[in-house]
């Protein structure tokens, strides 16, 4: 589970720092509102670190983990995924990009986790 | 175009993306997916920007059968910045609009039924006060010292102090014991 728990939190980390640094790129080449979208999907990769250990605190059985981390990995962008579905309703292009990029980050991250498991 | 939505169009093209989009659209109208395309953007983000463009008049759209069909609205960039910067700026009306409330405030505060309370001791309350007693005067009318004090008297009765301050003051000017408001 350690290994497991460093090898994802690496790969967190390196996304944090990867997305941060095209924010900040994007941001130097005046494309300030597609920086601020990056903002906010680099944040996403630190709230599934603490999904993880959230998750890690009910059990220590590696499928009862899984499990529990999926449950709340599923939880937290339900609400995002609401908001995507209204903004579209409504056609809010800005609400639906900003929702699209950092759902974009979580099935990232979802597909990471269960690469490892 | 208003000083608001002057400010809005300039916010919005200080965006590389978004100048590169008008730059695409300067060459002939296009839909989403091509300039994302072109530009190497999401759709997603293309429609976005194009919103924003749209929104303070920079753009307009067409239904063409499936597609939305984007160009640059002509009109909005024909206006020159030195046209824009001429405009009466929605500020100076506000600041009016301030200033005259404000003064309404004085008004209410030092006066009742018509006359003047005490003198304010503070001097831009004072010079409202002066101002609105000044109304009483006919503008090119001359005065003799005596109807000065009489229509002063009306509001107040330490019309000396009253006189005295609104010569100083500029509202009213005395020459050979001639009085005259300005």
């Amino acid at each position: 589970m350690k290994k497991l728990k460093n090898t994802f939190f690496a790969f967190l980390d390196t996304r944090k720092e990867e997305t941060t640094k095209e924010s900040e790129l994007l941001a130097k080449d005046d494309r300030k509102d597609e920086s601020n979208l990056l903002k906010a999907k680099a944040n996403i990769y630190d709230i599934f670190k603490s999904i993880w250990n959230a998750a890690e605190k009910t059990t220590t059985d590696q499928e009862t983990f899984k499990g529990e981390f999926l449950k709340k990995a599923a939880q937290i962008p339900s609400a995002w995924e609401k908001s995507l579905e209204l903004a579209k309703q409504h056609n809010d292009i800005g609400k639906i990009v900003m929702e699209e990029t950092k759902l974009s980050a979580v099935y990232e991250i979802k597909e990471r986790f269960l690469s490892l498991f | 175009m208003t000083e608001q939505e002057s400010i809005a169009l300039f916010k919005c093209l200080a965006d590389k993306s978004r100048i590169q989009i008008l730059k695409s659209l300067m060459q002939e109208e296009m839909y989403v997916e091509r300039l994302a395309e072109r530009l190497g953007l999401t759709p997603s983000t293309v429609s976005f920007h194009l919103k924003k463009l749209e929104d303070v008049g920079a753009v307009k759209s067409r239904k063409d059968q499936y597609y939305n069909m984007y160009s640059i609205n002509d009109d909005i960039f024909k206006v020159s910045i030195l046209d824009i910067l001429k405009e009466k700026s929605d500020e100076i009306d506000l600041q009016k609009e301030r200033d005259e409330k404000y003064r309404k405030k004085v008004i209410n505060s030092f006066f009742e039924y018509g006359k003047l309370k005490s003198i304010p001791s503070q001097r831009k309350k004072e010079r409202i006060v002066l101002e609105e007693i000044a109304k009483s005067f006919e503008k090119g009318r001359e005065y003799t010292e005596r109807e000065v004090n009489i229509i002063i008297a009306d509001f107040n009765d330490d019309f000396c102090t009253i006189r005295r301050d609104m010569i100083s003051e500029g509202i009213i000017a005395r020459e050979n014991m001639i009085y005259r408001k300005l």
